[in-house]
């Protein structure tokens, strides 16, 4: 083998392969293809390798005959140069010669590396394929022209690669199941054509967070040391690869490999798993959604813009002592500790009606006792010597034991400023935080220069309005959830089986939380447990005879009274939950829903009898005038 | 009462036939509708019990039995005289808006002489108080507040909009009242009488010669009950749709190019009732590039939108909406014209509800819209 | 119903007044128990809730013959049924611009927020609205006798 010559016939990734193994052994390979340089079917990478190699490529050269000795042994071959390559109508290639340009090789050996054909043979008639043999099949669902008969990969789209040929294995397969279940591609495989929109969403929405980063440049073997088969690609080294793995922009998400099923020791997942949707049927439900922060970032005070302006919310965060500051009060800019606070009551709370700077008209209730927590855990905790500086418009300590606790905390030091500042600034090099404010108190205009900005923020009503909305429940002006009557029942909803407690129908603090929620607990367990419910007899009735069904009065009741049965086409009354307002009567076109004791005929009965009444009065009256 | 269609039992020259029934819309909905049946109690003598029965008021007047009967008996003329005389022994029942409605129009008849306030829709466009010709307006304002979501007098803006562009600067007055339709289809004769003269005296005074409307309601009691009323009033009544046609038959309006597909409903008014069928479907077809496609039911055969003269609206009007919105989207148009401001309300304010069957309902377009969005361009 | 020509200083002006149960009609009761003076001009009707209020009671009412047609309920945002007021303002509205059209003047008809607590503005605005119908006289359909 050592020496000899080998011509290689063959233009793609087989004859490179074939090749570049030929050399290793020690031959002098020369490869010969029908294709022009440009149209060779092997990746351009192996092309240029294989030359380093020292094999010569000879395109658009075609083998005519093949010449032998008398023994049988092959001696060259006689090559003709290709003019061009025509396409046949059926789809074949056919190459047109240059006349007159035959020559010769010298080899002592041939290999052919030209291309596979299927066998087709063994196929039942029938099967519709196409000239070169490959079999038609529909894209989508991969069926054949035979029913019950499908077909994929090299069979349909000639010979590409293994890993084409199982992905067309794999779609295939799905599509059978289809086929057999007698179900849609979305219906069955639901999971996966999410997975398909959810890539593309996640390459869009990652492209913002990472930096453009070539690929790393793959080690190769030198020239001289490819005698063997040693793996030319060297791989990368572990801060290499470890680089290379960072520009993954993650948007597969899983990749199923279920290494995390492997490594969890506590066997929490389950790969399995599916998102399931479990109807449960209950008799009242408890809202106790919560609330959220208000978002200070657009206000003056220089949240987002400043590192060391935060929230009530952040700092409480550093001082609990399993927090990421292990409990130290600490500036975000240079990690130092915060010696001088200044915090800012009303932030996002208290904005008038018009919600200046996008606040909130309300008083968010619980900040002034968590300013002052703050204040004097900073002072009993942290740091004794803190100056710690409250700017507020009032300090509400409304609740049991809270004045107190404001007169304790007066007498730590801590000083109260009355005025919201106008203006912070930043130093450039420090990073301290200059607050401009005036003290009514004094009418003085002061600025303070601190380390550390805390902003009281409001609570909101918590965000998740879609639930709510399903839930039919009324909301006030500022998003909370709107309850029955602020006095005599806090914790009904307009709703008879809806239950409202906590920061959801109101900014509050703790205790009352808890009461208010002991009070939604019991509304509900004795509602249901009442065992009866009293009816209003005063509630609306629908006449089927008039009723369209147009659904004007469900869309109208606050009180979830009055649906439209789609079987009976006509709208219906739940009397439990009927209060008899009456507005479903003034939406409904046809007069088909009507209050009883409130009939149209009622009224106007009602009204007659007024106009009736009146005529012997107004002469009365005209006859006492002089 | 208003003699002037035969309405004796004896005059009828029914024979019984049943193809009324058979071709009524309501029937279809609800067997127990019938115009035959009504004939025939009245044959039995038991005409106290059809002034006392609430169907005398389902029916939709929308002519389609007349169409159909092999005598031509004008059954709804027929059974008007037994609303009226319904009325007369207190047993009707009107729906809701039929009640408020007709309240607005006894309203109207018996307020005499009062600064009305109708005007004001027609800001930024020309009205000449001296013209001969009127464009007479009816109660598209009163629609605005009654039906919302409608916007009715978007028909009356874009009516007088197309008149001007054509160089006709009507007159629209202040003082016109309800042209009383309603009023004698429901059987209220003397609201009737006393709207119509009101108007009669009104455009005579001010010498109108011609009167163009864009409601087919308005036209018919013009150009039909107006006269026998009061022989002398002659004026030349057109609606809108015929007016327009006119002006294309003539040369003096040319279209510029609107790509639609539309679907024409014949309202029951204009077709069946007042014989106009060509003049919309001429407008259509002369707008370039707008195709025209007709549903399976088209000119006399087409059915009634669901409710007529605000007689009636139940459970059975939504089927009858259901299928005529259905038919206009099987013919691949996207938009349905209709030349009646009430089929556009009546349709409107079924698609504004649930619908008893999901599909793509066409847009509701009233023709004068159409005609206006193809002279911009 | 007697009566043809009332002469504007003689004329009375008929109120229908539309209060609901818990604000207006509940300050009407208030505003008696306290012994607060009011015109007799107005007769009152209960109503659960102003929204229920729709417009062929109140077209009804002027075809009667009533000069004036006031509507009394809670406060916006204080609706007993959470948004019945404001459905009221909206259908006054429209009555209002039918008023208008057809002659009638749309002043004739008016809605004001008296709670339940606030019989003092209850008398008051009835003082109002009756001082203001004198002045625009008496509804012209109060001479005949219109048959509903």
């Amino acid at each position: 083998m050592e020496g000899s010559r080998v011509v290689v016939v063959g233009g793609g990734n087989a004859a490179i392969d074939t090749a570049r193994t030929l050399v290793r052994l020690g031959c002098k390979v020369t490869m010969i293809c029908l294709e022009a340089r440009e149209a060779m079917p092997a990746i351009k990478e192996e092309i240029l390798e294989a030359e380093a190699e020292g094999i010569e490529i000879r395109p658009s050269i075609s083998p005519k005959r093949f010449l032998g000795d008398p023994g049988g042994r092959v001696k060259a071959v006689e090559c003709i140069e290709v003019e061009r390559i025509d396409q046949r109508p059926d789809g074949r290639l056919k190459p047109i010669f240059r006349e007159g340009t035959e020559f010769n090789i010298d080899t002592d050996r041939i290999i052919l590396a030209i291309g596979n054909r299927s066998d087709v043979t063994f196929l039942p008639s029938g099967l519709e394929a196409d000239e070169r043999g490959l079999i038609r099949v529909d894209r989508d669902t991969f069926r054949t022209s035979l029913p019950q008969v499908y077909a994929g990969g090299d069979l349909v789209n000639g010979p590409t690669s293994v890993v084409a040929a199982m992905n067309s294995g794999k779609l295939a397969a799905r599509r059978i199941v289809c086929d057999l279940e007698k179900v849609t591609y979305p219906e069955r495989f639901q999971d996966l054509v999410e997975l398909s929109i959810r890539a593309e969403d996640a390459v869009q929405r990652n492209r913002g967070y990472f930096e453009p980063k070539p690929r790393a440049r793959m080690p190769r073997l030198p020239l001289d040391d490819r005698k063997s088969f040693q793996e030319v690609e060297l791989g990368l080294s572990e801060e290499e690869a470890i680089a290379e793995a960072k520009r993954c922009l993650n948007c597969g998400g899983c990749s199923d490999c279920r290494e995390c099923e492997k490594v969890c020791e506590a066997k929490a997942i389950d790969y399995y798993q599916r998102e399931e949707i479990i109807p449960v049927t209950v008799g009242a439900v408890v809202i106790a959604t919560g609330f959220e922060e208000f978002d200070p970032v657009n206000l003056h005070y220089g949240y987002g813009r400043y590192p060391n302006v935060v929230t009530q919310f952040q700092a409480a965060r550093m001082m609990d002592p399993l927090g990421p500051t292990q409990g130290r009060l600490l500036r975000p800019s240079d990690g130092q500790e915060a010696k001088r606070i200044l915090m800012i009551q009303c932030v996002g709370s208290r904005a008038g009606e018009q919600n200046l700077q996008g606040g909130h008209p309300y008083c968010s209730r619980v900040c002034c006792m968590v300013a002052l927590k703050h204040a004097s855990l900073i002072k009993k905790y942290f740091a004794e010597d803190a100056q710690i500086y409250i700017c507020n418009i009032d300090i509400r300590a409304f609740g049991k034991g809270y004045e107190e606790y404001y007169e304790k905390v007066k007498t730590m030091g801590v000083k109260f400023i009355k005025g919201l500042p106008g203006e912070i600034l930043e130093e450039k090099e420090t990073k301290d935080l200059i607050v401009h404010v005036e003290d009514m108190a004094t009418s003085t205009l002061l600025e303070i220069p601190v380390d550390l900005v805390v902003l009281s923020t409001a609570t909101e009503p918590t965000q998740s309005s879609d639930l709510l909305k399903k839930l039919g429940v009324a909301r006030d002006e500022s998003g909370f959830v709107k309850e029955f009557h602020p006095k005599i029942r806090p914790a009904d909803t307009t709703v008879k089986n809806i239950f409202v407690c906590g920061a959801a129908q109101g900014p509050k603090d703790i205790s009352d939380t808890i009461a208010q929620s002991g009070l939604a607990a019991m509304a509900a367990a004795s509602y249901l447990g009442e065992g009866y419910v009293l009816l209003n007899p005063q509630i609306a009735e629908v006449n089927p005879d008039l009723c369209r069904a147009c659904g004007r009065c469900e869309k109208e009741c606050e009180f979830q009274a009055i649906r439209v049965d789609q079987e009976l086409l006509s709208a219906a009354v739940e009397e439990v939950m009927c209060e008899g307002c009456g507005k479903c009567t003034v939406v409904c076109p046809t007069g088909a829903v009507s209050v009883k004791s409130f009939k149209e005929k009622q009224l106007l009965a009602a009204i007659d009898g007024l106009f009736e009444d009146l005529p012997e009065r107004a002469e009365e009256e005209m006859a006492k005038t002089p | 009462m208003n003699d002037e269609k035969k309405t004796k039992l004896e005059e009828l020259e029914c024979i019984l036939c049943n193809k009324c029934t058979m071709s009524c819309p309501v029937n279809r909905v609800d067997p127990e509708f019938s115009p035959r049946g009504m004939i025939l109690r009245l044959l039995m003598g038991e005409e106290d019990s059809l002034i006392h029965d609430k169907n005398i008021f389902r029916c939709l007047t929308c002519d389609a039995c007349r169409e159909t009967c092999p005598s031509h008996t004008k059954f709804v003329d027929f059974l008007r005289q037994y609303r009226h005389l319904s009325r007369q022994s207190d047993a009707s029942n009107d729906c809701k808006h039929g009640s408020l409605l007709f309240s607005i129009q006894k309203m109207m008849a018996d307020l005499d002489h009062l600064p009305q306030r109708r005007l004001g829709w027609e800001a930024g466009l020309r009205i000449d108080p001296e013209s001969p010709v009127c464009y007479f307006t009816g109660c598209l304002p009163i629609f605005d507040q009654v039906f919302p979501h409608t916007q009715s007098t978007k028909i009356a803006r874009n009516t007088l909009e197309i008149l001007n562009r054509l160089n006709v600067v009507p007159a629209v007055f202040q003082e016109e009242k309800c042209c009383g339709y309603d009023a004698y289809w429901n059987g209220n004769d003397e609201v009737y009488e006393k709207l119509a003269t009101h108007n009669i005296s009104l455009l005579r005074d001010r010498k109108i010669g011609r009167v163009i409307t864009s409601c087919p309601e308005c036209y018919n009691a013009l150009k039909f009950h107006y006269p026998h009323l009061d022989p002398s009033f002659q004026p030349e009544v057109l609606h809108i749709s015929q007016w327009v046609a006119q002006e294309i038959q003539t040369g003096r309006l040319r279209f510029k190019e609107l790509h639609k597909k539309v679907t024409f409903h014949d309202p029951c008014r204009l077709g069946r009732v007042a014989k106009e069928y060509e003049a919309p479907r001429i407008i259509l077809k002369a707008i370039p590039g707008l195709e025209l496609v007709e549903m399976p039911r088209n000119r006399e055969n087409s059915p009634c939108c669901g409710v007529g003269s605000y007689s009636n609206c139940d459970s059975h009007t939504k089927f009858l909406q259901n299928e005529r919105l259905k038919e206009a989207i099987s013919t691949g148009a996207l938009v349905m014209g209709t030349g009646c401001p009430k089929c556009r309300i009546h349709f409107n304010c079924y698609l504004d509800g649930k619908p008893i069957e999901e599909f793509v309902p066409p847009q509701i377009e009233d023709l004068t819209g159409i005609i206006l969005e193809a002279m911009e361009g | 119903m007697k009566d043809a020509n009332i002469s504007r200083e003689e004329f009375e002006p008929i109120v229908l007044g539309l209060a609901c149960n818990w604000c207006g009609y509940a300050a009407a009761d208030q505003a008696g128990m306290a012994k607060i003076q009011y015109p007799t001009n107005i007769k009152l009707a209960r109503v659960m809730c102003l929204g229920t209020v729709d417009a062929y009671l109140v077209m009804n009412a002027f075809h009667k013959g009533f000069d004036g047609v006031i509507l009394i309920g809670c406060h916006i945002g204080e609706c007993h049924y959470v948004s019945g007021n404001k459905n009221a303002l909206l259908v006054v509205e429209r009555i209002k611009k039918i008023l208008d059209i057809i002659g009638l003047q749309g002043e004739r008809l008016r809605v004001e927020e008296v709670s339940a607590g606030e019989a003092p503005k209850f008398a008051k605005v009835v003082k109002e609205f009756v001082e203001e119908l004198k002045a625009l006289g008496p509804s012209p359909l109060r001479r005949t006798e219109a048959k509903v």
